[in-house]
């Protein structure tokens, strides 16, 4: 049983990039804590632009695995349901982000670096389960292991596939393929100094230093170990569907840190 | 230039108060501590100049009265190249420059050298010492002003876990210097243009090392502390060439290359949780693996494709967790994520759209995925599934609810269903 995704519905939307890109900025503002040496984490650009669609077959249907009644025993009940799906998506997605490192000595935002960060291919293959207690209320992910096309065992001939991961220790890698640049630092452009007494540099030239080639090594190793420690088996990440807050039993055991709120509100 | 500084910040008298206030009390710190050299927020022991109590002409302290900065410095990274192993280290070049910046100190000097020399060198043996009728002291204030100040700098910098260090190449540095007694202005700018090389080379790379070094061993420190960790680590500061050669790990390497020197046939292994390199083929075939192929050393940790015409969940799971077992000591995350909806939301355009974004082929049901037999109708005796027969599907359905305010719609399983 598959599920056939409608992509071309969802990439003629326009409007669906943009509100996506908003609403993303807007939790990072919100609930995201930065540390003091950042600041400024911002998407700048988004864009599915793809004719490929990411496909997802059911393999099966399933009760839940036990594991997932660890923590609570007594919530069993006959409805919950467990999707094992197989998820493939190759895409040239386009995503551009910026954060600012700052140097808060000897005064505040004494001075800044702008780094810019683009992905624009990102590939995976993987066997994951989702889980569906509580009549919908509560819904659980977790990814379990990659899976091997045969097609992959050769170097893949896309052009912009630089960053080709996987070792024989490696126990999940989730992301196959996925290319970032980078771009550190920034060209002032020249300010019209008329009124003020400070005279900007008015050296143009762009200055910023692109595609560093072992950030973006370190980044991609970064990101696949966050993911793995997240969403990899066997950890996963469970979306609270209540209304109220007060109809799921609150774990004890559960850390305060552990729980994310995300308002789904859309503001002015 | 890379860097941006806040050019508000520039532009904010605030800013230079401040700087003139830390430069001053770092300046006449030294000068109680009869230090003459000095520089501007760096303070080390390693300064003090020994033979300053010979000239100590200065008879106050040094202030700064102004310093500005007419044009925001710039501050360029021409390189820079990050390795994560074997230890982390990050290498860059980067360009420094300043131009039009001003500073203004001011001073009380001692001119009366006799005075400074005979009356107050208590050295100096009293047969010797001339009868002077007048020897008194005669201070006198002097203003040094640097204008038109030019720096520029090529430096490279290194950053370990245990220090930074920078190395200032290619400098060149230009100002044009205004003394209040005229006398003196040739000397002293023809001194400090020779001497600022020797600073620049010198003086503030050892500076800046000994700085971080100390800062970082101080954050290992309270690291330990915390832990309650008595390291019987004795060489805490670590010397700049000989890193590597920590006396403790030569003898930890020379044990092991003794313990190699043995004559027995059997290989137990002489060295606790490490694999020889030659039995390192036997030991990677040996891993819990997804993969079936064991040839190669090049093999990932991928489920094959065609195990996915019949997934064995059990035998998946059982490998992952052996695998996660070995390889992390943490325990798993269960993170939860709160989506708090509120029933009015602006996206009611997006409901209204008529044709559903995912949708279940129901035209094709057995052209669709493979052979997976998927017991609806319950024929396969299974213990870890139950059978969701037509009874068990419809009251799933009718109990599950999906909030409209989602894209994806899974409509009802038709309520015939075969096996393939």
């Amino acid at each position: 049983m598959s599920l056939e995704i409608n992509w071309r519905e969802l990439i003629k939307d326009d409007q669906l990039n943009e509100s996506l890109k908003v609403k993303l900025n807007q939790f990072f503002k919100k609930s995201l804590n930065l540390p003091n040496y950042l600041e400024n984490f911002e998407i700048l650009n988004l864009k599915l632009n793809s004719e490929n669609s990411p496909s997802i077959i059911i393999k099966d249907i399933t009760n839940p695995l036990p594991e997932f009644y660890e923590e609570d025993k007594s919530c069993e009940n006959s409805n919950d349901i467990q999707l094992l799906l197989d998820c493939k998506y190759e895409t040239d997605l386009y995503l551009e982000f910026e954060t600012n490192l700052k140097l808060n000595y000897p005064v505040d935002k004494f001075m800044r670096l702008p780094i810019k960060f683009r992905v624009t291919f990102l590939a995976l293959h993987i066997l994951c389960l989702l889980c569906v207690f509580e009549n919908g209320k509560k819904v659980t992910f977790s990814i379990l292991c990659d899976i091997d096309d045969n097609e992959t065992t050769e170097k893949p001939t896309h052009p912009i596939s630089r960053n080709i991961v996987g070792s024989p220790f490696e126990r999940l890698s989730i992301i196959k393929n996925l290319s970032i640049e980078t771009e550190i630092g920034e060209g002032e452009e020249v300010e019209d100094s008329g009124n003020r007494g400070l005279n900007t540099n008015s050296n143009n030239d762009n200055a910023a230093l692109r595609s560093v080639d072992k950030l973006e090594e370190w980044l991609l190793d970064k990101f696949k170990s966050f993911l793995r420690t997240e969403v990899g088996w066997p950890s996963w990440i469970t979306f609270d569907l209540n209304e109220n807050g007060s109809d799921i039993e609150t774990d004890d055991t559960a850390d305060d840190d552990d729980y994310i709120d995300i308002d789904s509100e859309t503001s002015s | 230039m890379s860097f941006i500084f806040s050019n508000d910040m520039f532009d904010d008298m605030e800013f230079n108060e401040k700087i003139k206030r830390k430069l001053n009390l770092s300046l006449n710190k030294s000068f109680k501590d009869d230090n003459k050299n000095n520089n501007n927020n760096i303070q080390d022991n390693n300064l003090t100049d020994v033979s300053s109590e010979e000239f100590d002409f200065l008879s106050s302290g040094i202030t700064v009265t102004d310093i500005k900065f007419n044009q925001v410095p710039s501050f360029k990274i021409l390189d820079l190249d990050i390795t994560t192993k074997p230890r982390s280290l990050i290498k860059g070049i980067c360009k420094i420059s300043i131009r039009d910046a001003l500073i203004e100190l001011s001073t009380i000097i001692e001119s009366n050298l006799l005075y400074l020399n005979v009356a107050k060198n208590e050295n100096l043996p009293d047969f010797i010492k001339p009868t002077l009728i007048e020897n008194n002291s005669f201070k006198i204030p002097i203003k040094l002003v640097f204008q038109d100040i030019k720096l520029d700098s090529i430096c490279n910098f290194f950053i370990q876990d245990h220090g930074v260090s920078i190395s200032f190449n290619d400098i060149s540095i230009d100002f044009q210097f205004n003394c209040s007694i005229k006398i003196l202005q040739k000397m002293i700018e023809k001194n400090l243009k020779n001497s600022i090389q020797s600073v620049f080379k010198d003086i503030l790379p050892s500076v800046i090392f000994n700085m971080s070094q100390n800062w970082f061993n101080k954050n290992h420190d309270q690291k330990l502390n915390h832990l309650k960790n008595t390291s019987k680590n004795a060489a805490r500061k670590i010397i700049l060439d000989d890193s590597d050669l920590n006396p403790l790990n030569l003898l930890k390497l020379s044990t092991i290359v003794i313990s190699r020197n043995s004559l027995s046939l059997t290989d137990k292994g002489s060295i606790k949780n490490c694999l020889e390199r030659s039995n390192l083929y036997r030991f990677i075939s040996q891993l819990p693996s997804l993969s079936n192929d064991t040839s190669s050393m090049e093999r990932t940790n991928m489920l094959p494709s065609k195990c996915l015409d019949n997934v064995n969940l059990t035998e998946i799971i059982n490998i992952q967790n052996k695998l996660y077992e070995r390889s992390e000591t943490t325990k798993p995350k269960r993170r939860r994520v709160r989506l708090n909806r509120k029933k009015k939301t602006t996206e009611s355009k997006h409901s209204e759209t008529t044709k559903p974004i995912i949708t279940m082929t129901q035209e094709h049901p057995m052209k669709i995925v493979p052979t997976r037999r998927i017991s609806f109708v319950g024929i396969n005796k299974d213990d870890n599934k139950t059978h969701y027969n037509n009874n068990n599907i419809q009251n799933f359905y009718n109990n599950w609810k999906w909030n409209s305010n989602y894209h994806f719609q899974l409509p009802p399983p038709p309520p015939y269903t075969t096996i393939i």
